[in-house]
């Protein structure tokens, strides 16, 4: 049987090695079961803007939008909440293009006054909006949009927990929202799965070696509490005694 | 002293979530170890290549469509293609989603057949189709998705995959390596029941407990592998220079 100097011996030697990433990842964990994951997800900061569509006669036909495009895959009617303007949203081969439902008339990307616009229709906070930013290029693109392609509208706003909602221009779809409590979940997420640059690799070597490593650990501690607490010595002891 | 009544304290916690850190450290070991891409299966399925609107192809215009007359206002309206077919996909203000004809408004059906040719134009796998059938009501594998059809394959990872009874789109696809890793999921996350909350109050109370044998922990490896040091000599470095 192993013998509980050898398990003492394992467990320190090994708490030792992958001690700060078990401090790490409990850490990082309490920080993520205790705040609620709809607020990560920055579902206080927004509402639901989605007006109700009326269909009627008023609709610019289809016909005017499908004209002279074969490479339509899809047309969705949607309301842009800023100022209720009933849009259809062409997908083609290419790319997104966005027409007034009411004229048929194709509509520009959007600038920094609509972009601000659409941003403030979306925010439910208190703040009130501190810059707008057309990122152009994927380097331009932060970190906590990986993934994403540009070009896309940040717009940032003031308030405590420096929101940033970021849109896209073809469309005026609220893409995603950042905030301070995002940015740290997903820098302590990035430390939980040792993936420190992408964050999302949850094969990646060093956790292939350290959760075993943690496992084993773990096991000998259990082992240890088991013997300390324990039963062998007791009966020993009585045992012992009675000789 | 101190140490010892710290050292016993941390023994008397950590017997209490040990057995949660055996089971945190098993399940991460499993997630690290357990290939992402087959727990995702995003190898194994993938929305068909889009086809394009012919120019000439009849389509109604929204204001047109038989349900405009009935329910004049719907929370969206997307004209899409289902099963090759040019359809009106409409979500109405009660959350219903019913899909109709491009061409004349009539209501298009997923039925076996059609959830059949769609799971045909997903699968990427080599495995062949056992089954389509109607999956009513959540299970752990369908959970959150709402009413599906399920189709069934017969290859080496176990491959389903779930598509919308309401409209035909791909909801999930799920292989042996998700249900295991599913399973390793609901332990890590204490959540025994719907595996995906892991903001409840067990899984908080166990990571507090560890946070604290976590420190203990490295607070007493400092001060026991530091004992040694304290009878080594003092180093010339240690000893500022003046």
């Amino acid at each position: 049987m192993l013998s509980p100097r050898i398990a003492r011996l394992g467990h320190r030697w090994l708490a030792l090695l992958v001690g700060w990433q078990l401090a790490i990842w409990s850490l990082s964990g309490l920080y993520m079961v205790v705040v609620d994951l709809d607020f990560i997800h920055g579902d206080s900061l927004v509402r639901n803007v989605a007006p109700p569509l009326r269909l009627d006669d008023r609709l610019a036909p289809l016909g005017a939008i499908r004209a002279g495009r074969d490479d339509v895959q899809a047309i969705r009617l949607r309301a842009l909440p800023d100022r209720d303007q009933l849009v259809y949203e062409v997908t083609r081969a290419s790319r997104l293009e966005l027409f007034d439902a009411r004229t048929g008339r194709l509509l520009p990307a959007l600038d920094e006054a609509r972009a601000r616009a659409l941003a403030q229709s979306h925010y439910a906070g208190r703040g009130s909006i501190a810059g707008a930013q057309l990122l152009t290029r994927a380097s331009d693109l932060p970190d906590e949009i990986r993934g994403r392609r540009p070009p896309v509208w940040r717009v940032d706003f003031d308030d405590w927990t420096a929101t940033s909602l970021y849109l896209d221009p073809a469309t005026g779809r609220l893409v995603t929202r950042r905030h301070r409590f995002w940015r740290w979940f997903d820098f302590l997420w990035s430390l939980h799965i040792m993936d420190y640059v992408e964050r999302e690799d949850v094969n990646n070597p060093l956790l292939r070696i350290a959760t075993p490593l943690a496992f084993v650990t773990a096991a000998f501690g259990g082992w240890l509490a088991f013997h300390s607490f324990g039963f062998l010595q007791r009966r020993r002891r009585r045992d012992g005694g009675a000789a | 002293m101190k140490l010892l009544r710290l050292r016993k304290l941390h023994r008397w916690v950590a017997l209490v979530v040990g057995l949660q850190v055996l089971v945190w450290t098993a399940s991460g070991l499993a997630f690290a170890w357990l290939d992402h891409h087959e727990v995702t299966g995003e190898a194994l399925a993938a929305a068909p290549k889009p086809l394009s609107l012919p120019t000439d192809t009849g389509v109604l215009d929204p204001g047109r469509l038989p349900i405009a007359k009935e329910t004049a206002t719907v929370r969206s309206l997307e004209l899409r293609q289902v099963d090759e077919a040019w359809v009106y996909r409409i979500e109405t203000l009660d959350g219903r989603v019913s899909l109709l004809r491009a061409s004349d408004g009539t209501p298009f059906v997923i039925d076996a057949a059609a959830a059949r040719r769609i799971a045909g134009r997903h699968y990427r796998g080599t495995g062949r189709l056992q089954e389509v059938r109607p999956q009513p009501a959540a299970t752990n594998e369908t959970r959150g998705l709402g009413a599906s059809w399920q189709a069934s394959y017969d290859d080496e990872f176990g491959t389903r995959l779930y598509f919308s009874t309401d409209d035909g789109a791909l909801l999930a696809v799920r292989t042996d390596a998700w249900r295991l890793k599913d399973f390793f999921w609901m332990l890590h996350t204490m959540d025994y029941r719907g595996r995906d909350d892991f903001n409840n109050p067990l899984v908080m109370t166990a990571g507090a407990a560890a946070v604290w044998v976590g420190l203990t922990g490295v607070w007493l490896l400092l001060r026991v592998f530091g004992r040694r040091s304290v009878t080594e000599p003092v180093r010339s470095r240690d000893v500022p220079r003046s």
